[in-house]
């Protein structure tokens, strides 16, 4: 059972217990979630950092498009739930009872939900570009007007590729030619009908009333300047986090600090590990 | 054994079998023994519409231009054909090897796993069997070939080579497709699917059993509703309270649901379940007047009525939005009366009875539990994050499906033409078993699903159903007829229906699992060279010359200059240097001023060198024997080369020039570290010499140099200054910092942005190989950069974070750190001790202001030379909190290992457990990287050329100086029984811009200038007729502070 979910989302554990040697057990387990747009791969040049000190767990969202369409149920994954249900079934098929949780955009939301289901399961949550709630509503500045959202949703059905085209250089920023160009690969592996449905499930989540019942510490990463994530957002989490919380504000700008500035976020990411 | 040409042939269709002749008469054209992978690959590329071409067309690495990589290509690929060795006597029809024939088996047997093929090879097989032929023949089709050969390791090493990867060549063999779409089903039956039957069903099964453990409610498949049930059932925690903003509207439209389909499949335990609303009389009773007290009341033993009477009637509570509830009421005993007779009400229904409400936050949540403490346990109540806005409803997976489709569908070959069958089979496996053949096992096989005794295997199973199959199901008489009519129906829906196609279009379970393969393989292949670039890399001392063969050869001096202490005598003999000064040297060099007197050598800074005859010869000396004992040091292993350098013959003559000429420039500079850079200057001279000679006699690339022990900025300017007179205009200077505390390049500036610092360093050593490259703080590189480096020194070789190459051959690499060398032999290295220097370096620019102050009289009787310089030291200990975390650092890691060997009965022993905590948390974290830190750069710079120590810089003697100077302009100006007091921290910055500049004459002439001004301007403003005080202190409050400290141009007065 938890092998078909294990096969299904291409989950990669490295440093597992069962492959080293008997040092290794002792390992604190990173798990790296990726966002909305990209796969695990994203991560990989941020895995370097932490392969020789940790066991790290990497896997794919269901919508990703590295994983197989068919297993991405629209009935199903209908609300963030659903993906808080792969992970938390992918951690226990792997035996982790204690994990630091790196999540980045979609994921931080996932492993919000997470951690409040399951808050023994967690050490410490790294949230890399999250956000409660996408949309604007009143006395809360989350980056998106309804109509806005709803005309992005148009271009996204009306000419995929291009809207891909357009939005990668946005999220990254454009400077980065090779991380545009990475993004743009992964963006566009989704299928589109899948691309769109999750972002509408994405905007369509607002997590700030529950942020409360969050009791494990969250480190909240956050570049200077996100599209997708206004600067207020991250002191927003980190006052209405349940637990300790601090946030880090990375001197680089785009939505995906992993690829845009690896090293920067690797240290940023080891100096939370630390802590 | 080679397998002659005619039987392979056998095994393949017509085309597959073009290709081999192709191939055979490739490998006769090289008189080769036998037919390779490698011919028929070259074979294939050379064939009309090559389909692998076009593959690798498609796969091909988007950072090279195609022209290039094709280039590449096929240079790579005659290169192993070349390598192949020729027959003896020339084969006409070489045969066809071992390896190419187990390519041709694997496709083979891959094939025979096809069910696509399967009625085709079936009917062979019969055909066979009435033949009685034995000889299992599966025409291998091209394609298939093609993959099988691709798992050729010659064959990848050969794509690899030329930048492909043969599973991005796969993938784009088998996507495109167009062949294999239309081929079966134009001529042939339909395929046999019973093959797979088993698999997908259980998929389907297994699939969903993963994802609702106890999947029990189903509600228009509505996720927020099937929780709620989940926490219903509960034994424990059962009354739902749903926290989000959008909570309530979750509330609401699951009350609705209720109401609409209460005959609907709720799970057995909340069956015939109803919902009572008591929103409206909590909120009356809260905002209003005591009659709706009175009528919540009655509401309330309404319910318990109902409850009681009925008796299998089952209720929940709806009690909306827990605001009402949290806001101040004036009868708090009345509203503490409601709340306990719902507690009595809900403790005597269990089972029967049930509460469900929503709260917008959790932290109006918490409001209503610190009014009410006990309500989480009174009232069993589960907390439940709702986070989706709107019902999935409001979100149609299936809307506008056609423009989906139109956008997708012309992605030329991704995703396969919507063929009604195959796009549906590939979505819904268990749907897929819709062809004629299969009905009658489907029948069973969902019968006994859905039909089952257990209610919930059903749910599980319908809730992977498109909607539009379960309203057939929950039609609930599910006859084989209808069902087989909405079968049909279905197979002509999902165009409409939006059920859309895949990129496959023939899906089949193994073929998934290839790609499912393909992927992760994919992945893997992306980072190998990362991930092993992080196996700790162990020690290659191939260094540390063998210091004995030199002695004999060398004689008794060259060996004494061989150690250090020997050459420090050396230098102090031949009054190098002073005895009594020991940072400042160039006054000696200079031979024209007195040793103490700093003043005149700094004044001298910068005015080129004067060196007198006697000097020169000395340095002559010098040189010469600082080559030959190099040349010994850096390259034992030419003894020829070592006479040539330490002889006066001309190669070793032009050295020497070129030595002196480097140590004078760097010297000329830098007076202080003079022995850091006779050192350097002899290092670099006799390595360029020697590169110059030999090329691969060293396996290493590039000069590498490691710079130890503190005064950072010296290093710093000493590299660039290197690169400025080795290189030229010609070269280039790449300054790095790798400390994690610095944003490693400059800051991050626009052009660096993505890029790592390996890839920044590799990319400006590929501009320009002619570079020095300056690797600041290099024991805080993180493990990515250090393994590069450790990997750099042992082989030569620089890969930037790509894994691409870089050659480092011609670069000169000074790697810096502050730590300090302990012992040389073997190398030690000990933790740096320059806090002066960090200390300086941290400080910022402030404004200086001038205070006027009488002495007050009475015992502080100051000698004015030592004031400041007392006080600072002084200050020197008030270290910042981030030095006193450093030092806590260090005192633990004292600790620490301390308590690792022994007990020690001289530290206190009551240790508290917050340290205990603290050490333990350190030792898991930071202890690993300070150690290992360490470690590895004992092992790195034991590892590269050289390493050179440097001297701390004399920052004392200098404020002294600087201070007297001050000093002296005041008691010039204003009068000799006036005292001035340098406050610390105008020292320090004064300090800081001399020791970042190089050079105290911006200092001395600001002294002279702006400090004289204020003075003579204070002369007039302060009532000087008594002995007084001025003070000379920063202000923060006046200037914004900047960051680079400075030398204010003005002072103010007050």
């Amino acid at each position: 059972m938890g092998n078909i979910l294990l096969e299904a989302l291409n989950v990669r554990d490295i440093n597992s217990t069962t492959t080293s040697s008997g040092a290794a057990n002792t390992r604190k387990v990173l798990v790296l979630a990726h966002g909305f747009g990209t796969d695990q791969s994203a991560w990989q040049r941020i895995l370097p950092y932490f392969t020789p000190t940790h066991r790290v767990i990497l896997y794919d969202l269901v919508c990703a498009g590295s994983v197989n369409p068919d297993y991405f149920d629209f009935n199903r994954y209908t609300t963030l739930d659903s993906y808080v249900d792969d992970l938390l079934n992918i951690l226990s098929a792997l035996n982790v009872d204690r994990c630091v949780y790196v999540g980045h955009s979609v994921s931080a939301m996932i492993g919000i939900l997470a951690s409040i289901r399951r808050p023994d399961l967690f050490s410490k949550l790294v949230l890399v570009g999250a956000s409660p709630r996408f949309l604007n509503d009143q006395d809360y500045h989350g980056g998106f007007e309804q109509e806005e959202i709803e005309k992005v949703f148009m271009a996204m059905e009306a000419n995929y590729e291009a809207w891909v085209n357009g939005f990668a250089p946005l999220a990254v920023g454009a400077d980065v030619p090779a991380a545009v160009r990475e993004f743009s690969r992964t963006l566009f592996n989704m299928r589109p009908d899948i691309s769109l449905f999750v972002s509408r499930t994405v905007f369509n989540s607002d997590l700030r009333g529950i942020l409360g019942l969050v009791k494990v510490p969250c480190c909240i990463i956050q570049t200077a300047k996100d599209v997708s994530v206004p600067l207020a957002v991250a002191n927003y989490l980190k006052n209405h986090l349940g637990g300790k919380n601090t946030v880090e504000i990375l001197n680089t700008e785009g939505h995906l600090p992993h690829l845009s500035a690896p090293a920067l976020l690797a240290q940023v990411l080891r100096r939370a590990l630390s802590r | 054994m080679p397998t002659p040409v005619t039987s392979a042939r056998q095994c393949l269709t017509p085309e597959a079998a073009l290709a081999l002749d192709e191939a055979v008469s490739v490998a006769r054209r090289r008189a080769h023994a036998q037919t390779m992978s490698l011919h028929a690959v070259s074979a294939l590329f050379s064939l009309p519409n090559s389909s692998l071409r076009e593959a690798c067309a498609r796969a091909r690495n988007s950072a090279y231009s195609p022209r290039l990589q094709f280039k590449a290509l096929e240079l790579s690929l005659s290169v192993s054909l070349d390598r192949i060795p020729a027959a003896r006597p020339p084969v006409d029809e070489p045969p066809v090897s071992n390896s190419l024939m187990a390519a041709i088996k694997r496709s083979q047997a891959n094939q025979r796993r096809h069910p696509e093929n399967y009625h085709v090879y079936h009917q062979i097989q019969l055909q066979q069997q009435q033949l009685g032929s034995t000889v299992s023949c599966i025409k291998v089709e091209l394609q298939h070939l093609i993959l099988a050969m691709l798992d050729d390791p010659v064959v990848s090493r050969v794509f690899g080579e030329a930048g492909f990867r043969s599973c991005d060549i796969k993938m784009a063999v088998i996507r495109p497709l167009s062949r294999f779409i239309g081929y079966p089903r134009s001529r042939a039956p339909p395929p046999l699917f019973l093959s797979n039957l088993h698999k997908d069903a259980t998929f389907g099964v297994g699939n969903l059993s993963y994802q609702f453990p106890a999947a029990t409610g189903l509600l228009d498949g509505d996720v927020n509703h099937k929780r709620i049930c989940e926490v219903l059932v509960k034994n424990k925690g059962r009354n739902p309270l749903l926290v989000g903003v959008c909570a309530y509207n979750a509330l609401k439209s699951f009350t609705e649901s209720l109401e609409q389909k209460t005959r609907s499949s709720l799970p057995v335990e909340l069956s015939g379940i109803t919902t009572i609303c008591i929103e409206n009389e909590v909120s009356k009773f809260v905002w209003k007047t005591r009659n709706d007290h009175e009528l919540l009341k009655s509401r309330l033993e309404d319910i318990a009525r109902m409850t009681d009477d009925s008796g299998g009637r089952r209720l929940i509570i709806d009690i909306g939005n827990l605001h009402n509830l949290t806001v101040e009421h004036s009868s708090v005993d009345s509203l503490n009366h409601i709340i306990l007779q719902m507690t009595k009400l809900l403790a005597a229904h269990v089972g029967k009875l049930w509460l469900i409400g929503s709260v917008v936050s959790y932290e109006m949540y918490l409001k209503f539990v610190a009014k009410f403490p006990s309500i989480e346990t009174d009232w069993d109540i589960q907390l439940l994050p709702i986070t989706a806005l709107r019902s999935s409803a409001a979100i149609d997976p299936y809307s506008k499906p056609y423009s989906l489709m139109e956008s997708f569908i012309p992605f030329g070959g991704f995703f396969s033409t919507p063929d009604v069958k195959c796009s549906l089979r590939s979505i819904h496996p268990n749907i897929s078993l819709s062809y004629q053949q299969e009905t009658k096992s489907f029948e069973e096989v969902t019968t006994n699903l859905i039909g089952g005794p257990v209610s919930s295997v059903a749910g599980q199973h319908s809730s992977s159903l498109p909607s539009w199959l379960k309203v057939a199901e929950l039609s609930t008489n599910n006859t084989s007829e209808s069902f087989e009519k909405k079968n049909n129906q279905a197979c002509l829906i999902p165009l409409v229906a939006g059920t859309p196609p895949t990129s496959h279009g023939f899906q089949f379970a193994e073929d998934k699992k290839k790609i499912a393969e393909y992927g992760s393989s994919d992945l893997t292949l992306v980072n190998p060279s990362s991930s092993l670039d992080f196996k700790l890399i162990p020690t290659v001392n191939n260094t540390v010359p063998p210091p004995v063969s030199t002695e004999t050869n060398k004689g008794s001096l060259l060996s004494k200059l061989l150690d250090k202490p020997s050459m420090l005598q050396h230098f102090e003999s031949t009054s190098f240097k002073s005895p009594d000064s020991k940072c400042m040297t160039r006054g000696s060099f200079d031979g024209h001023s007195s040793p103490s007197s700093a003043t005149s050598v700094m004044t001298t800074l910068g005015l080129g060198m004067v060196s007198s005859p006697t000097h020169e010869s000395t340095l002559k000396h010098i040189d010469m024997h600082f080559v030959s004992a190099n040349a010994t040091r850096i390259f034992p292993y030419h003894s020829s080369q070592q006479s040539s350098c330490s002889g006066s013959n001309s190669p070793g003559h032009h050295n020497y020039e070129k030595l002196k000429m480097v140590f004078r420039a760097l010297s000329d500079r830098f007076p202080q570290q003079e022995e850091a850079i006779s050192h350097i200057s002899k290092i670099l001279v006799c390595s360029r010499a020697a590169g110059e000679d030999r090329q691969a006699a060293c396996p290493r690339g590039g000069i590498w140099l490691g710079f130890l022990g503190p005064d950072s900025h010296c290093k710093k300017k000493i590299a660039a200054a290197v690169a400025e007179i080795l290189l030229g205009e010609h070269g280039n200077f790449v300054c790095v910092d790798l400390s994690s505390s610095q944003n490693t390049i400059n800051g991050y500036t626009k052009e660096v942005r993505g890029k790592t610092v390996l890839d920044y360093i590799a990319e400006a050593l590929s501009k320009n190989p002619f570079s020095v490259v300056f690797l600041e703080n290099v024991d805080k590189a993180d493990l990515l950069v250090r393994s590069t480096l450790s990997r750099a020194t042992r082989t030569g070789k620089f890969l930037d974070s790509h894994g691409r190459d870089v050659s480092i051959s011609n670069a000169i690499f000074f790697a810096a750190s502050a730590f300090i060398i302990e012992d040389k032999h073997p190398l030690h290295l000990k933790e740096p001790t320059n806090a002066d220097e960090m200390r300086i370096l941290r400080v910022k620019g402030h404004a200086f202001r001038i205070i006027h102050g009488h002495i007050s009289q009475g015992p502080k009787i100051v000698t004015e030379e030592q004031t400041p310089v007392n006080k600072r030291k002084l200050a020197s200990r008030d270290v910042t909190a981030l030095e006193k975390h450093e030092m806590f650092e260090v005192a633990k890691r004292a600790f620490k290992q301390a308590s690792d060997s022994q007990f020690d009965l001289n530290l206190p022993a009551n240790v508290d457990y917050d340290m205990d905590q603290e050490i333990d948390c350190y030792e898991s974290h930071g202890e690993f990287h300070c150690q290992s830190r360490k470690l590895w750069l004992e092992d790195f710079m034991d590892s590269i050329n050289e390493t050179v120590e440097f001297q701390p810089f004399d920052f004392d003697r200098l404020a002294d100086k600087l201070a007297k100077q001050m000093t002296d302009v005041l008691h010039d100006i204003v009068g000799s029984e006036h005292l001035l007091e340098i406050d610390n921290d105008v020292m320090d910055q004064i300090l800081a811009v001399a020791y970042t500049s190089g050079n105290t004459c911006i200092v001395e002439d600001w002294i002279k200038s702006v400090l004289t001004k204020h003075l003579t301007e204070a002369r007039s403003r302060f009532d000087l007729s008594f002995p007084s005080e001025i003070k000379l202190v920063t202000c923060d409050q006046i200037y914004a502070v900047e960051l680079a400290p400075f030398l204010p141009p003005t002072i103010i007065l007050s």
